[in-house]
């Protein structure tokens, strides 16, 4: 099985975990735990990678099946609990992953975040979507794209305000020209699979 | 005091936007690079270096870093290149390189320590064995050897000396067979403070030799060479230097400069004239020009076009048809990169030091300054006649 199958996999089933979970929670405590009520905040910070999974359409000139390698990402959220469960906010992130040829993709989402959140103690889970835009770099020539993102984590209590635990989210980055160069217009999709550390106060 | 924050935030938020809006490139399809990139595996040894010259003779081609390395020319892009003994040793700094039509390749060997030159030695046979050109009373044999070029079969070398303020002092020479040494090119051509020899050229149509230091163009017979004063003759200034020399096919003397001119001397043209190099014809103080050579594209192409770099960030180069018409065409745009992204990946970004077309007139090959940019030095383009097209450039 191919190493990208199996983060695949992986991510599928953390992404599900919550649901299960969510059932648990119900039955367990009817309580709204203190970091998700309303008026509470959080910061998270993430570091992982990030898994190209599909360019398209498919360019006729292409050669390659694959010209994008796995990279790195990282990502700063900050959320507000606008509601018991609810939260809104920003998150700004980073990526860096390589070409075949050597060359250097670097994006840099700038999104909104609304996200719902539930418990079942020690661990919190969430899961939400972004909306914003992407600065998108290729060895120095670039595009400023929109983006979104869809996913949630799952994370462990640590203490009464750290949790940390994993984030998966699908990227999706829509590649828009116009006029004449419409031609290159192109739809782009890669999954983040993060290590992350959520602060709550 | 709230109210000034927020002002502060949205004017910061606002100058990064327009920022990173001003970064952007229409024209530009980052998806689309990346979807029709092509791995570029070259041999370790073009990997982060600097190519400075490439020759050929009847069965190898020679590219010219510290040291030498060659491989066959019946061989392909990513093959073994082996290093050159030179004078049956590895152990020595390559100061140039050059080789006449009959297939002699011209080493000028200095040593690795201090660059004091161990000669200038010529092989007729691939490197099996080496005979030095160089004799005692020799006027280069205690300088500092350069650069070799060779034009019309004449073999050239800038040499220097310097002075207890390190002021260098450079002289061209050619090597006469007749008196078997290496002579002054012209009176005037010795002692030049600070002004290194770029090119040497061959002008068929005026039976002269061309050469360009940075400050200004030099002409004539071997041996009686001196500053070019035809009316126009670019010269250095506070903005202009003198970058490349090329003797198109049409015989009209091309020479780049700095300040982003391509000045033109036609055969029997009385004056010299000059054009703007960049995609909309216009002089850019962001566009700095350096070497040349001429090719011919596929037959689509009624025009041979000048390969003219830039030695400005990004780099890379221009192509520009023989005939003046049109403006210059990015190289990313031009016939022989094979694409954008081929080119962005390959030659842009790096600047280009030198060429070589091969005897064949079918592989061109682009020796660049790859220090530090985690890519090769030296990279080849070959001409289908099958597909009429050129094949894009490919890590050697």
């Amino acid at each position: 099985m191919k190493p990208r199958s199996i983060v695949i996999i992986c991510v599928l089933m953390t992404l599900v975990s919550p649901l299960w979970a969510q059932n648990n929670e119900a039955e367990a405590s009817k309580t709204v735990i203190e970091t998700q009520r309303q008026g509470s905040q959080t910061i998270a910070i993430s570091v992982g990678g990030n898994v190209p999974l599909f360019i398209l359409p498919k360019d006729p000139d292409a050669t390659e099946p694959v010209t994008l390698g796995v990279g790195a990402s990282f990502g700063l959220q900050y959320q507000y609990f606008i509601a018991n469960h609810i939260s809104l906010g920003g998150s700004l992130y980073g990526s860096f992953s390589s070409t075949i040829a050597g060359q250097s993709l670097f994006v840099a989402p700038i999104s909104a975040h609304a996200a719902y959140w539930w418990d079942a103690a020690p661990m919190e889970y969430t899961a939400g979507m972004d909306l914003g835009m992407t600065v998108m770099r290729l060895s120095g020539d670039g595009m400023l794209t929109p983006f979104a993102k869809l996913g949630g984590g799952a994370y462990y209590k640590i203490d009464e305000a750290w949790y940390i635990g994993g984030q998966s989210y699908f990227w999706f980055i829509p590649e828009l020209h116009t006029g004449s160069n419409a031609g290159l217009t192109r739809y782009g999709a890669f999954l983040e699979v993060s290590v992350s550390a959520v602060y709550h106060f | 005091m709230t109210t000034r924050k927020n002002s502060i935030l949205a004017a910061a938020f606002f100058i990064v936007f327009m920022a990173l809006l001003a970064g952007c490139n229409n024209a530009f399809g980052v998806f689309h690079e990346i979807q029709t990139e092509k791995p570029q595996e070259g041999t370790d040894t073009f990997y982060e270096v600097n190519v400075k010259a490439i020759v050929e003779d009847a069965s190898n081609y020679y590219a010219a870093m510290a040291k030498v390395f060659y491989r066959p020319t019946s061989g392909n892009a990513g093959d073994i290149w082996k290093l050159l003994k030179v004078n049956g040793t590895e152990n020595y700094f390559c100061s140039g390189i050059a080789a006449d039509s009959s297939g002699n390749i011209y080493v000028a060997s200095s040593a690795a320590t201090d660059g004091r030159l161990n000669g200038v030695y010529m092989t007729a046979d691939q490197g099996s064995t080496w005979s030095d050109l160089i004799t005692t009373a020799d006027p280069i044999a205690t300088k500092i050897v350069d650069a070799l070029f060779m034009a019309n079969d004449t073999l050239f070398a800038c040499a220097h000396t310097l002075d207890i303020n390190d002021n260098q002092f450079y002289g061209l020479y050619y090597y006469d067979s007749g008196s078997k040494a290496f002579v002054l090119a012209g009176s005037n051509l010795n002692d030049m403070k600070n002004e290194a020899i770029v090119n040497v050229q061959w002008d068929g149509s005026r039976s002269e030799y061309w050469a360009i230091s940075h400050a200004k163009a030099f002409k004539g017979t071997a041996g009686s060479m001196a500053a070019d004063t035809t009316s126009g003759t670019p010269v250095s200034d506070s903005d202009r230097s003198l970058q490349g020399l090329y003797i198109d096919s049409n015989n009209a003397v091309r020479i780049s400069t700095y300040d982003d001119y391509l000045f033109t001397l036609s055969p029997g043209g009385s004056a010299w004239t000059s054009a703007a190099i960049s995609e909309d014809g216009d002089q850019s103080s962001s566009i700095h020009l350096g070497a040349m050579i001429e090719v011919t594209g596929p037959s689509t192409e009624t025009q041979p076009r000048l390969v003219i770099a830039n030695s400005y960030s990004p780099y890379g180069y221009f192509e520009y048809k023989l005939d003046g018409s049109g403006n210059a065409i990015k190289g990313s745009s031009g016939f022989l990169a094979g694409g954008s992204s081929i080119y962005n990946s390959t030659v842009n970004y790096k600047p280009v030091i030198t060429y070589y077309l091969s005897k064949d007139a079918k592989t061109l090959f682009i020796g660049l300054a790859a220090c530090n940019t985690e890519a090769y030095g030296l990279y080849s383009t070959s001409f289908s006649a099958t597909d009429d097209a050129w094949s894009g450039w490919t890590a050697e």
